[in-house]
């Protein structure tokens, strides 16, 4: 995606760079929201351009869709649906980890809460692949901690 | 055009680059995020999957071990029913309901894994039939663990009536903040529990069994419990006088204490009150007593009205849905009527007021002077609407001289018939029940001069409804809006309902602002 064109100059906007070399300018108001983003605003001032080294081209258009709607105080449990309604598993984790390392609160929330969704009924060899997780258990561990936890093991779904 | 597998080998190419540059740069693995990170997203989950996930690597093993809340209530969704009844239960229903004591181990078991250094506890929550000697030892574990918050309810496994003593270990902890017990158990004296709960500020007790101590009345006392913000109190069993005077108390409710003769509640601080269900009708000698100054909320409703109330002016009270009622057979009793009067001069600031039919029965029945409420902004009436009621309504109305919101829901008893309105009776303007309200006019002066909207639910075109709703349209001089739910289901009446619509709109309305909105 190319630069985006500033939409208004009555209000306050900000350049971030995202870690692939692009450039989106976001309002100063939903800037704020990113307590990261704020943090290098007051240590590099608000002309400069902001690098955003672990944040990438493909997500951050997402991110600030979502804050240009909660500045306007429109996010609804609708638009939330909505938001994440065409997203896969992946591209949700890609977007908490940004909005992990962008400090952004309500987003990283609505995500934890998305992921958490999403978990529920998946199985434990679904979550090691998402997590990417590395068995560092022998397999005779593995299966006594198994046995203890059968409890919990009991009645699980197949995976989708 | 790229045949299906080209493509997908062309998007493998680019994952894998997007991969390696992800690999490249810092912290954004979701496994490299920090703990109180993941266990962020581990707390939205059912404890079931979090156990699971503790065989994914050691990491996640130490994850689980060191999970704050360990809320075992999501295993088993379904209310506990108890051994006793256990065997009456078909097979099919005893597949939903999994935890009885040989499972309950496990609990025991994930609270010895904890890891050392971080062994604390935030919360333990689970629903299970087991013994009282395997209670106690989980709760005392618990405890061990520094936990803030406990909510369980037990049930006896064993097949007898016997009630569990209370788990005494709780009463000392230092770390316990929410405490929620249902199960039958029997309190400890007063001279025991007084001292403890030292830092609990919410407290909810079900299944309580006081029989042998039917006389709370130092148990809650001003000294007792400092930090208690929250009291809820359910199915005390032989519960007969209780007094509440926690000096940090904002919440409290009472529910379900069919014994219950004599309440004293006094607190400073005490915002929001609910008693339902105690008092009984039959009982001789009841009494209430209220010192609550700051209360903005009281709910008091199925509770029969007591020989004496004291009820202290609460100045701030915003809300209160009354529903007291009175034996309707017998001699009137004089105490109680002066009490129902003492209730409701106690009530007096209220700013918005839900009155249910029993109360209004008792208005409807006997002459109680009430005070007017000069800040009651809104009424809510629920009432059969009978034609003794309707002199109630009138002075209700009077009693509410700047009223802003009227409701009535009108509870329609189908089995008896209430005087139909004939629609020829539209344009005569002097049946009995018209000639009453126009009586009416001069005490009902301020009532009509502030009345802005109205809501009517349970319409059926019945003389009473048809009266008043005409009457506040043609004197209702500040009305702006009145909105009619007829309870009218089937076509037929649809007909009627256009009807009275059409009627309605027929004569002179004194507010010019007015509008009437059918649904």
């Amino acid at each position: 995606m190319a630069q985006e064109a500033s939409s208004s100059t009555s209000s306050k906007t900000i350049s971030l760079k995202t870690g692939d070399g692009e450039i989106f300018e976001i309002e100063a108001s939903a800037a704020k929201q990113m307590k990261t983003v704020q943090r290098l605003i007051d240590d590099l001032g608000d002309d400069i351009t902001i690098p955003l080294h672990n944040v990438f081209s493909k997500e951050l258009p997402k991110i600030i869709e979502y804050y240009k709607k909660d500045i306007t105080g429109e996010i609804t449990k609708d638009f939330e649906a909505e938001f994440v309604k065409d997203l896969n598993d992946d591209e949700v984790k890609v977007l908490f980890l940004a909005a992990n390392y962008l400090d952004a609160n309500k987003l990283f929330e609505f995500l934890s809460q998305n992921i958490a969704d999403r978990l529920e009924s998946k199985s434990v060899e679904y979550v090691r692949k998402y997590f990417g997780v590395e068995n560092d258990f022998t397999p005779e561990e593995e299966s006594k901690l198994r046995e203890e936890r059968a409890w919990s093991f009991r009645g699980i779904k197949e995976d989708e | 055009m790229e045949t299906r597998s080209a493509k997908r080998k062309k998007i493998a190419q680019i994952l894998q680059e997007n991969e390696a540059k992800l690999k490249l740069s810092s912290i954004d693995r979701i496994s490299d995020l920090p703990d109180h990170v993941i266990h962020h997203i581990l707390l939205l989950l059912p404890i079931k999957c979090v156990a699971q996930m503790s065989v994914l690597s050691k990491r996640w093993k130490f994850l689980w071990i060191t999970f704050p809340d360990l809320d075992f209530t999501t295993l088993n969704p379904f209310p506990l029913i108890s051994t006793k009844n256990y065997k009456k239960v078909s097979k099919f229903e005893k597949l939903r309901y999994p935890l009885s004591s040989q499972n309950m181990d496990f609990i025991t078991q994930v609270l010895s894994i904890r890891d050392a250094k971080n062994k604390d506890i935030r919360a333990l929550c689970f629903r299970a039939c087991l013994s009282f000697s395997r209670l106690n030892n989980l709760v005392r574990n618990a405890i061990r663990h520094n936990v803030r918050e406990l909510d369980i309810e037990v049930d006896t496994e064993v097949d007898t009536d016997d009630f569990f003593n209370f788990p005494r270990c709780v009463i000392s902890s230092e770390s316990l903040k929410v405490l929620k017990l249902k199960s039958g158990f029997r309190l400890p004296p007063s001279s025991i529990m007084r001292n403890g709960f030292q830092s609990l500020h919410t407290l909810s007790l079900s299944l309580v069994i006081l029989y042998n101590q039917p006389s709370l009345s130092d148990l809650f006392s001003e000294s007792s419990f400092p930090l208690l913000r929250n009291l809820h109190l359910d199915m005390c069993f032989g519960l007969i006088h209780l007094r509440v005077g926690c000096r940090a108390l904002e919440d409290l409710n009472l529910e379900r204490c069919y014994h219950l003769q004599g309440l004293d509640v006094c607190g400073a601080k005490i915002e929001r009150m609910r008693v339902t269900s105690c008092f009984d009708a039959y009982c001789n000698k009841t009494w209430v007593r209220m010192n609550v100054p700051k209360l903005e909320k009281l709910i008091w409703k199925f509770n029969a009205v007591t020989d004496v109330t004291v009820f202290e002016n609460s100045n701030l009270l915003h809300e209160a849905s009354i529903g007291f009622f009175m034996l309707k057979e017998g001699k009137v009793n004089m105490g109680r009527l002066q009490s129902a009067n003492d209730f409701f001069s106690g009530l007096s600031h209220v700013r918005s007021l839900a009155l249910e039919s029993q109360t209004i029965e008792i208005l409807s029945k006997y002459n109680i002077i009430i005070q007017p409420f000069y800040n009651l902004k809104s009424l809510e009436l629920h009432t059969g609407l009978k034609k003794r009621n309707v002199q109630a309504l009138a002075f209700l109305f009077r009693c509410s001289p700047t009223l802003h919101t009227l409701i009535l829901e009108i509870i329609n008893d189908y089995k008896i018939e209430r005087k139909q309105w004939n629609r020829d009776l539209w344009s005569i303007t002097s049946t009995e029940e018209e000639q009453y309200w126009e009586s009416q006019i001069p005490s009902l002066k301020s009532f009509l001069q502030h009345l802005k909207v109205v809501k009517i639910q349970g319409f059926l075109d019945c003389a009473n409804e048809v009266t008043l709703a005409k009457f506040l349209l043609k004197h209702g001089k500040a009305l702006e809006e009145m909105i009619v739910c007829s309870g009218y289901s089937n076509r037929r009446d649809s007909l009627r309902r256009q009807n009275i619509r059409s009627q309605m709109m027929g004569f002179s309305w004194a507010s010019s602002n007015a509008k009437v909105e059918f649904q």
